[in-house]
């Protein structure tokens, strides 16, 4: 049927396209080393910024102001936004442009003995399982830098709660023993973060990838287009949320 | 067998939408009632409205793995 394009879906697992020595090296691997190769490309690029800025350089400006907008209207104050937007606007600019850079047509027909040799960055859990781990342990250390070691540690295994109440009164102490177990509940809370951030980005990108495919093999007329269009909308929304939930976790970490 | 556990994982997403729905309805009208904050709204829904999808995301892999 000329009204159908069949496609193969990806797997979850991404499959290993080299293996020099023995080391596989996936497709996502070498488009994420795409992506920042082209954002070192950007960033000589804008090595001589004028004081009266040219056409490019406006726009550049623009998107760098609706990033730090973003995230200094989450973080509460432009000094702490200051501090943070240099990892967390590259993660957004580096999930942004990793959601769009399948839209590149031909990009993902490229394939080497057999197989595709570029795999979208986000469409693989171990990429947005490593961006988050990064942001939270960038989280937990800029937690530490300001309090310290023994107060950071301090906020999760309460016992200072527990010894302070119980001199005040029997009741408070009960209370401190309350807060004691809700510290550790955090624990397994600030675990859950990591897992449900590289979920819910990986599960966005890959069911978008999956239903595309799965589209185009219902009907390849004007449909997909519908659904790409829709696509484009979504990774941007990802990209947003992941960099604005990561803000709200840094703001809940160094706040108080 | 394995068709009826991934038809299991799909019914998780209608309360999600459910309540997706109901966010963004509450949103709107709280931005039309004060149209000043809107912008701010905006931000804040948008968040909102991926951690509540996010039980979804996490039935639709548990579908794709089954």
């Amino acid at each position: 049927m000329f009204l159908r394009i069949s496609g193969t879906q990806s797997s979850i697992q991404p499959e290993a396209v080299f293996q020099p020595f023995g080391w596989p090296i996936s497709g996502t691997c070498l488009l994420s080393w795409l992506i920042i190769g082209l954002l070192i490309i950007l960033i000589l690029a804008t090595r001589h910024l004028k004081l009266r800025p040219n056409r490019q350089q406006t726009l550049l400006e623009m998107i760098y102001g609706l990033i730090f907008g973003l995230i200094a209207q989450l973080t509460g104050s432009d000094q702490k936004a200051k501090r943070v937007f240099p990892l967390f606007g590259s993660l957004f600019v580096f999930i942004l442009i990793s959601n769009y850079i399948a839209y590149i047509p031909g990009i993902s027909s490229l394939s080497w003995n057999g197989q595709a040799l570029f795999r979208t960055p986000t469409n693989d859990f171990n990429t947005t399982f490593g961006l988050a781990l990064l942001s939270l342990f960038y989280i937990q250390w800029s937690s530490i830098r300001q309090f310290g070691l023994f107060s950071h540690i301090g906020k999760y295994i309460k016992l200072a709660g527990i010894w302070r109440g119980f001199r005040q009164s029997l009741s408070a102490g009960l209370m401190g023993i309350m807060e004691f177990a809700i510290g550790l509940m955090d624990i397994v809370s600030e675990c859950a973060r990591a897992i449900s951030l590289s979920l819910r980005l990986f599960g966005n990108v890959f069911a978008g990838e999956v239903l595309t495919i799965i589209i185009m093999g219902a009907f390849a007329w004007l449909l997909p287009s519908t659904w790409m269009a829709m696509g484009l909308l979504s990774g941007l929304v990802q990209a947003v949320v992941f960099t604005s939930l990561v803000s709200v976790y840094y703001t809940l970490a160094v706040s108080e | 067998m394995r068709f009826l556990a991934k038809a299991l994982c799909t019914l998780s997403f209608g309360p999600v939408a459910i309540g997706e729905g109901i966010l963004i309805g509450k949103a709107f009208e709280a931005m039309g009632r004060n149209p000043e904050i809107a912008g701010d709204m905006f931000g804040k829904m948008i968040v909102g409205t991926a951690l509540a999808e996010s039980t979804a995301i996490y039935a639709l892999v548990c579908f794709f793995l089954l």
